[in-house]
């Protein structure tokens, strides 16, 4: 446990060393809540639905680019191996690498709390429903980053790692949009809600925390981060 | 040929590690729990519900309905059904069977389905990159000994629970009860049907509905047990057969929803009112309310859309109208089960409906609706014209005392007295009722403005006619999320104020802070030598 909050600690200060963890907070704040307010006073409702909306997509542009560099830079700079040398598990490092991208998920949510307190002060909004969704936007962007960091571990090019991730995520959410839904077979629907991960972060955004909906996500989380382990572990193939 | 062995166990391995994961997913969907965080535990079952259910004591089905080659629409809806089904039969128990059927076909599902009235609907899908139209079902039966109640389709969950429960509790009844509409215009019922289409279509699913017609039929069928009025001008209640009807189908223990037009609206030419003088609102008087021959205008309230010539081009634009008085959740009394939840209503050119000064103690008052605070009278001549400066108008009230919140709508039961209490040219004149119940609204427009109006009288008429507390589970999901009141001239500042704070201050924070550590940083190694 210690390793894993060495590793944690190591990446996590590794985000704040450069300008680009302030930028990139930056353009994320003020794409998402300049998006948010523009249609914010049209609408008229004190909820935060809007908001929630827009995050699979906005973070399908910016997780990608965060986990991108994790494995793909340590391979380019050949740190991995250092890295691996360390006395602990891969799936330790991997998990610790995970954790210190999760918890800058948490700090860029986090920093959105004048959304949900201005939208308190101007009506009588669901908490549990604007609960709820940062629960789950927590679950979506963790399956994000997971599977980013997966993809990151196949290739040592960024840019790579950065299409390839947005390819899956894309694919990964298109597959529960009505116009795919509408072209196949209601049993291959049903099959491709159940798996889409924008299915899932609706169903919890709606202020229901469903087991079936947590276990989905932990499952991804849990596959993409097993998957990265074992790239790493293929190393010793060599 | 080992390392041949090696890879295939790792291949295994790996496959295994997947096929737990799909295991525990699919285990997952079978055996769940979750934890409802809404404020009105939208998706969780509501205790009304579930002492029904616990409370049956002889079998009932429900079956419920859905085509095999759903629409994406239909198919969340679907398993959303069958997670609210899943818990009715937790409470329900060996009392409640659920079948599920597939009508597809040709199939004796589907005749089944056909024969009880659920509705085959017409979908466009696209298949094979060509659209083409899918004939579907999706709709539940509710069956208890010779009985059926159905819902013809089930399009959305939002409000399932209370639709299944009432088609359960109805079933339970040995026959449907019956409402009534009264005309009041001079339209066939054919038109009142389209005109009140919300109305009609939500009552005919739980009532028998009688479109009341006076020239017709005299006196008012006592086996109505609530009768709507919508309105009614001059010319209608000048009538004295239709004020006697309605007195006696009161006094005779009938329950009466009076939408009471005191101003009537003439859009033809400029909006103008025109003040009803009608016995009928002597009669209202008499058994205890006054519908003041005035005009509430209100800062909270909902917004119209107005046309206006721009060099020859027509172009709409949004204004505030104050005549359109906006009940929010501070004008709802929620104790009432029919308003429990229910937050959110427009009332048109409506009039303050007050208690009559001396109200006999025999008749208790609950109001029901109330302006905001924020609102003012207009007395004769009454100018609708929504071009006006209506926060100079609203200086002016507050100068005059005129500003304050107004009851819209009361609730009076108990001992009435008959307008004909002194008529002694007939024996067969009931005079007073020991248990009347009576409801008053300052307006009858807003039944036409919106479905959520409509809601309103239907919750009113269920609580009335059933006298059930199953309505409550229905307002969950009418929750008001609108923006609080605020001053009509400042709403644009307001918006502004929010949108530079929000866009700005925590990126400003932020560049700040990583500035400041940077600063640090560099003094720090510059300490240390390294720059």
């Amino acid at each position: 446990m210690n390793s894993i909050l060495t590793i944690m600690k190591r990446e996590f200060h590794s985000f704040f060393i450069s300008p680009i963890a302030y930028i990139f907070l930056t353009l994320y704040l003020v794409l998402t809540n300049f998006l948010f307010f523009q249609g914010f006073f049209i609408a008229g409702e004190a909820s935060m639905r809007n908001y929630f909306e827009l995050l699979p997509w906005l973070f399908l542009l910016f997780l990608p680019a965060i986990t991108m560099r994790s494995w793909a830079e340590e391979r380019k700079n050949k740190t991995l191996e250092l890295l691996l040398t360390w006395p602990v598990k891969d799936s330790e490092v991997v998990f610790g690498k995970f954790l210190a991208s999760f918890m800058f998920l948490f700090i860029a949510l986090l920093l959105s709390v004048t959304v949900p307190i201005s939208v308190m002060l101007i009506g009588n909004p669901d908490e549990g429903i604007m609960l709820s969704s940062y629960i789950g936007a927590l679950f979506l962007g963790g399956s994000y980053i997971a599977i980013g960091m997966a993809v990151s571990s196949f290739t040592e090019n960024q840019i790579v790692a950065f299409i390839g991730t947005m390819v899956i995520l894309l694919v990964g959410n298109l597959i529960s949009h009505e116009a795919v839904l509408a072209s196949v077979p209601a049993t291959v629907a049903s099959f491709l809600m159940s798996i889409s991960l924008e299915s899932h972060f609706t169903s919890i955004a709606r202020g229901v925390l469903d087991s079936r909906d947590v276990i989905f996500y932990l499952s991804v989380i849990g596959l993409a981060l097993f998957f990265n382990t074992q790239s790493l572990e293929s190393r010793k193939w060599e | 040929m080992q390392k041949y062995n090696g890879k295939k166990l790792y291949i295994l391995f790996i496959l295994l590690v997947v096929g737990i994961v799909l295991l525990l997913n699919f285990q997952s969907n079978r055996h769940f729990i979750r934890a409802d965080l809404t404020e009105n535990k939208q998706y969780t079952i509501a205790k009304g519900t579930r002492n029904l259910l616990k409370s049956l004591s002889d079998y009932i089905t429900i079956e419920i309905y859905f085509s095999e080659n759903l629409p994406p629409q239909f198919q969340k809806v679907k398993e959303d059904v069958e997670d609210i089904v899943t818990e009715f039969k937790v409470f329900g128990g060996k009392n409640l069977k659920i079948e599920w059927k597939n009508p597809r076909e040709n199939s004796v599902d589907k005749q089944s389905a056909i024969s009880v009235g659920l509705e085959q609907i017409h979908i466009p899908v696209v298949e094979k990159d060509r659209e083409t139209i899918v004939k579907m079902i999706a709709g539940v039966a509710v069956r208890y000994g010779g009985r059926t109640e159905v819902i013809p389709l089930v399009r959305s969950t939002s409000n399932f629970e209370y639709e299944l429960i009432k088609r359960i509790s109805l079933v339970l009844k040995p026959e449907r009860p019956r409402i009534g509409i009264l005309r009041t215009e001079n339209y066939a019922q054919d038109v009142a049907r389209e005109y009140f289409a919300d109305l009609f279509t939500m009552m005919e699913q739980d009532y028998t509905v009688d479109y009341v017609d006076l020239t017709k039929t005299y006196p008012i069928d006592q086996s109505v047990e609530t009768l709507i009025i919508p309105g009614g001008d001059d010319d209608f209640w000048s009538n004295p057969y239709a004020l006697a009807a309605v007195d006696q189908f009161f006094m005779k223990g009938g329950k009466l929803i009076i939408l009471a037009n005191r101003i009537a609206v003439n859009l033809a030419v400029s909006p103008t009112g025109v003040l009803q003088k009608s016995p009928f609102f002597e009669m209202l008087k008499k058994w205890g309310v006054d519908v003041k021959p005035e005009m509430i205008a209100d800062i909270s309230c909902d917004v119209i859309q107005l046309q206006q010539d721009v060099a020859g081009e027509t172009k709409s634009y949004p204004m505030d109208y104050p005549l359109f008085m906006k009940i929010s959740s501070e004008g709802v009394v929620n104790s009432n089960p029919a308003l429990s939840g229910f937050e959110s209503m427009v009332l048109p050119w409506c009039s303050p409906t007050m208690v009559i000064p001396n109200l006999p103690k025999s008749i208790k008052v609950d109001t029901l609706l109330m302006s905001s605070k924020t609102a003012f009278t207009m007395g004769e001549p009454y100018k609708l014209n929504p071009r006006v400066y209506w926060d100079k108008r609203f200086e002016l009230a507050k100068k005059e005392n005129r500003v304050g919140q107004f009851p819209v709508a009361l609730h009076l039961s108990g001992e009435f007295i008959s307008l004909y209490e002194k008529d002694t040219s007939s024996n067969e004149i009931v005079r007073s009722t020991k248990s009347g119940n009576l409801v008053v609204v300052g307006n009858a427009s807003f039944l036409t403005q919106s479905k959520v109006n409509s809601i309103f009288v239907k919750n009113i008429t269920d609580w009335l006619t059933t006298n059930d507390n199953l309505i409550s589970i229905r307002n969950r999901t009418f929750v008001d999320r609108s923006f609080k009141t605020s001053s009509l001239v400042n709403e644009k500042l307001r918006a502004t104020t929010y949108r530079v704070i929000n866009i700005l201050s925590m990126p400003i924070l932020l560049l700040i802070s990583g500035l400041v550590i940077f600063m640090k940083r560099r003094n720090a190694q510059k300490r240390e030598g390294v720059l």
